[in-house]
């Protein structure tokens, strides 16, 4: 019986790590075109927000470099973050090789996660052409500070164990239910409108930013942006930091819960 | 002559991908293609009427060739001419003329119960329903759909379903049908069932049936004639008694023995393969010796309890055909 | 034995095998009854999303590009409809992928019906009924509301801009769909052109500069999907870098897009290469 160690233990999901990362690269075709759809998104988001900010000097106590900044940056954290096809499991337990995937040595929750993981890295490419068409167009805005820089890269980092666990969470209807297409898209689209991807908590009306604030999709993208742009700072910082957290944290245990569930489900009723 | 095939060639041509470090990485950026040739200039005819075995090892270009006489494929090069037309060309005036079987895929309707997929077809061919209504019934009978015809083929089994897509590759009733391993995967039972539909429209109806398959049992008990194909070429083509007779240089006699040592035995006939102190397997040149004669002198010359002659097998021939890969020069004479 | 097969012309034949499918369609569809709803509700949501983005910016901000509210709402319903009428027949075509690796064509070139006709049949797509709910709500809704002053003659134009806009991304579709025969997949093209056309076909496209424009109606003509013909009933063709003429035929567009859009798609499919073979 070999010992269980840390070290075994992530060798072993380096594999489905890999797999991740090598799906994207798989197919070239796929990965281009993304590129090239991104630096045609990026420049028309671009165009978008600068003509909405004609006439304008601030909108919401935001200028028109700021919004136009978010509008490219959350673009290219979205292509990143946020894939279409986000998780294998659906697939794997409707084809039913969920089986195999059970009495595999590493736990489906990593297993997963680790997939996922690869998943992003292998489309950082895209993310990095959105950023270098923000650049070309003059629409980045760096950090103020390099502490907001900093803080911010660790309040993405949160951001995306956030995604990875709620993305993860939601796959698993596919144990309850085989007709999850519906809910995929309406989270899918749910979920990008929420996290601020699309338009930043700034423009929201009045009535919905609360809600929003509450919800857990604003700590994937909006939280880290809004601490890029300096416009949180001291206890706003610090709270924002231990939101994040806590989401990650709330999730997670939801996760094992579901798991459990989930587990009983395809043991008892034979998937 | 209801199919005629002259030179048919197919190549593929898939992107070229080299294993190695960043190997995904690198094909981004590559345009490099690697052409095959699935089927290298193949010529053969079929008459109409005909039951013939397409016969070759996995990758042989069995498919390829099935799927260009069917028009799913344009050919690279050479000509198809299947009952005056060339499939890929009139494709609508031959799927009247063809049905088609592939036994790793179904052709019906996944959601919906098997009859819903035969009225469907029913009213794609446009069939009048009283020839539908005859028709089903006897193809009923034959294979005794009756327990799951109004079962949605997603719940069927292997064998059930494979009988579903004989009916409905038959209900329009085309002249020529196509079979791509009907019988994979099936039990005893279900072969047999397959093997009767598939005799009984060939010489009760008169269907020109082109059968490829992996069963060398199918062969026998259908086929006459069989064409042969490996690395895209025609290995050979005629009468499966012929190849029998061409390939098998050598027989071989088994006989039993209780009262003396078989090790002892000997023939000027045949010459001894194996022996132990009950049974000893002699093998004969049946070109020089004929059958009797090699029995005749063992059976006079030692008191022998059993003696029996092997059979040529198909499997061992075909077996031996592959292995050695050289085309088989004198061709039979066909049906 | 061989039958009397009743001659037809292809394209009464193929009206007919549509029915028959369609109907087969359908049927399977309603085979998942539990799926109905949520399908609706997803089609509505993945278009509700833009509504949604397009209302809370013009709330904040008022005007676009020198377009109120009400007419980007109502340029917004026109693409919205014009997109279902692409999605509720089309929608199938989203699947060319599958059906090509899953070997489902070899399936269809073996029937005596269209290749393309038996693509958009392969399955009803339900989330469809969702996008049509809210296209036609949204121009029902937002049309009265429009500075336009409806006449007849205008809605006539209307209704024959809808369609033709939804055949102009059908064409769209289709012409990439077509390439799906010789690449292993196309699906993250048809959702770059999906998305591109859902996230700003709804804008003004002038604000995108003269070349932004003009690549947008004649290289990827989406201004033909609802942009020119709102000028037209907007009044507002003086915008236009180009003759006012060609906004007021653009409902012509969709016919002409979605024809070489199928033409190329039938030349494609003679260099499938089945699976397996």
């Amino acid at each position: 019986m070999p010992v269980d160690t840390l070290s075994t233990r992530l060798t072993g999901l380096r594999g489905f790590y890999r797999a991740g990362y090598q799906s994207v690269l798989a197919y070239r075709a796929d990965l281009l075109f993304g590129i090239v759809g991104l630096v045609i998104q990026a420049t028309l988001t671009v165009v978008v927000w600068r003509v909405l900010f004609t006439g304008h000097d601030q909108v919401a106590g935001i200028g028109s470099a700021t919004a136009v900044a978010y509008a490219v940056l959350a673009a290219c954290l979205q292509a990143v973050v946020m894939p279409w096809q986000f998780s294998s499991l659906p697939l794997r337990v409707m084809r039913g090789q969920i089986g195999v995937d059970m009495i595999r040595p590493r736990s489906l929750i990593s297993q997963n996660l680790a997939q996922a993981g690869g998943t992003m890295v292998g489309r950082l490419p895209l993310g990095a052409a959105g950023l270098v068409t923000g650049l070309a167009l003059g629409a980045v805005k760096a950090p103020h500070s390099v502490l907001d820089l900093l803080v911010s890269v660790v309040s993405m980092a949160l951001g995306v164990a956030n995604i990875l666990t709620i993305n993860l969470l939601v796959s698993m209807t596919a144990f309850w239910t085989l007709e999850i297409g519906g809910i995929m898209i309406l989270y899918r689209f749910g979920s990008a409108f929420l996290s601020g991807a699309l338009i930043p908590l700034w423009f929201m009306p009045e009535w919905l930013q609360p809600i929003i604030s509450w919800l857990p999709f604003q700590a994937q993208i909006y939280a880290p942006l809004s601490i890029w742009f300096g416009t949180r700072h001291g206890a706003d910082l610090v709270g924002t930091l231990a939101l994040q957290l806590a989401w990650v944290m709330v999730l997670f245990l939801l996760l094992q819960l579901v798991w459990r569930r989930a587990v009983h489900r395809v043991v008892v009723l034979g998937g | 002559m209801i199919i005629e095939v002259a030179d048919l060639t197919k190549d593929f041509s898939r992107p070229d991908v080299r294993p190695g470090r960043f190997a995904g990485t690198r094909s981004l950026f590559t345009r490099a293609r690697k052409v095959t040739r699935a089927v290298d200039g193949i010529s053969f005819q079929i008459d109409d009427g005909e039951l013939i075995g397409f016969l070759g090892p996995n990758g042989a270009g069995k498919s390829t060739t099935i799927k260009m006489l069917t028009g799913i494929l344009v050919p690279t090069s050479g000509t198809v001419t299947v009952a005056g037309q060339v499939p890929w060309r009139d494709r609508r005036r031959n799927a009247r003329t063809i049905g088609a079987v592939f036994g790793q895929r179904t052709q019906l309707w996944y959601d919906l119960p098997l009859r819903n997929s035969f009225e469907i077809i029913r009213d794609l061919y446009s069939m009048d329903p009283a020839t539908y209504r005859t028709r089903l019934g006897e193809f009923t009978e034959l294979l005794d759909l009756d327990e799951f015809i109004d079962t949605p083929v997603r719940s069927l089994s292997l064998g059930q379903r494979m009988r579903g897509d004989l009916v409905a590759a038959m209900l329009y009733a085309p002249r020529i049908l196509y079979l791509d391993e009907p019988t994979v995967g099936l039990d005893v039972v279900a072969k047999g069932k397959i093997r009767e539909f598939v005799a009984e429209i060939n010489a009760g109806r008169g269907t020109t049936v082109i059968l490829t398959t992996h069963d060398m049992d199918d062969v026998e008990r259908l086929c006459r004639r069989v064409v042969i194909i490996d690395h895209g070429k025609i290995l050979y083509e005629g009468d499966v008694g012929m190849l029998k007779a061409q390939y098998v240089t050598s027989r071989d006699v088994v006989v039993h023995c209780t009262d003396f040592d078989a090790t002892t035995i000997s023939s000027p006939f045949a010459q001894v393969v194996s022996a132990d102190t009950f049974k000893a397997t002699l093998r004969f040149d049946p070109e020089v010796t004929a059958a009797p004669k090699v029995v005749h002198d063992l059976t006079s010359r030692y008191p022998i309890t059993d003696l029996s002659l092997l059979e040529p097998d198909l499997e061992d021939v075909i077996r031996q055909l592959y292995t050695e890969r050289t085309p088989v020069p004198a061709r039979g004479t066909g049906a | 034995m061989a039958e009397q097969v009743k001659t037809l012309s292809p394209i009464r034949e193929d009206l007919r095998a549509s029915r028959i499918l369609l109907r087969a369609g359908w049927r399977a569809a309603m085979s998942y009854r539990i799926s109905f709803l949520s399908a609706i509700l997803g089609g509505m949501v993945l278009q509700g999303t833009q509504l949604l983005f397009i209302g809370v910016l013009l709330a904040k901000f008022n005007v676009i590009d020198g377009w109120r509210l009400n007419d980007i709402a109502f340029l917004f319903g026109m693409r919205l409809a014009a997109h279902a009428f692409y999605v509720v027949p089309f929608g199938a075509l989203l699947s060319i992928d599958q059906a090509i690796q899953q070997g489902d064509v070899d399936r269809y070139l073996l029937r005596p019906a269209g290749t393309y006709l038996q693509v958009i049949t392969r399955y009803a797509p339900l989330m469809a009924l969702g996008d049509a709910l809210l296209g036609f709500g949204a121009v029902a809704v937002f049309a009265p509301q429009a500075s336009v002053d409806w006449t007849p003659g205008k809605v006539v134009f209307l209704i024959a801009a809808l369609v033709g806009g939804g055949l102009v991304e059908t064409g769209m579709q289709t012409f990439l769909a077509g390439l799906s025969f010789r690449m292993t997949s196309t699906m993250s093209l048809r959702i770059l052109a999906d998305d591109t056309i859902t996230r700003f076909s709804g804008y003004p496209l002038t604000m995108f500069s003269r070349w932004g424009f003009l690549s947008l109606t004649f290289i990827f003509p989406m201004a033909f999907i609802a942009y020119l013909p709102a000028t037209v009933l907007l009044g507002r063709t003086d915008d236009l870098p180009i003759p006012a003429w060609l906004a007021y035929l653009s409902p012509a567009g969709g016919p002409v897009v979605f024809a070489i859009g199928l033409v190329f798609f039938n030349r494609m499919i003679r260099s499938y290469t089945s699976p397996g073979s």
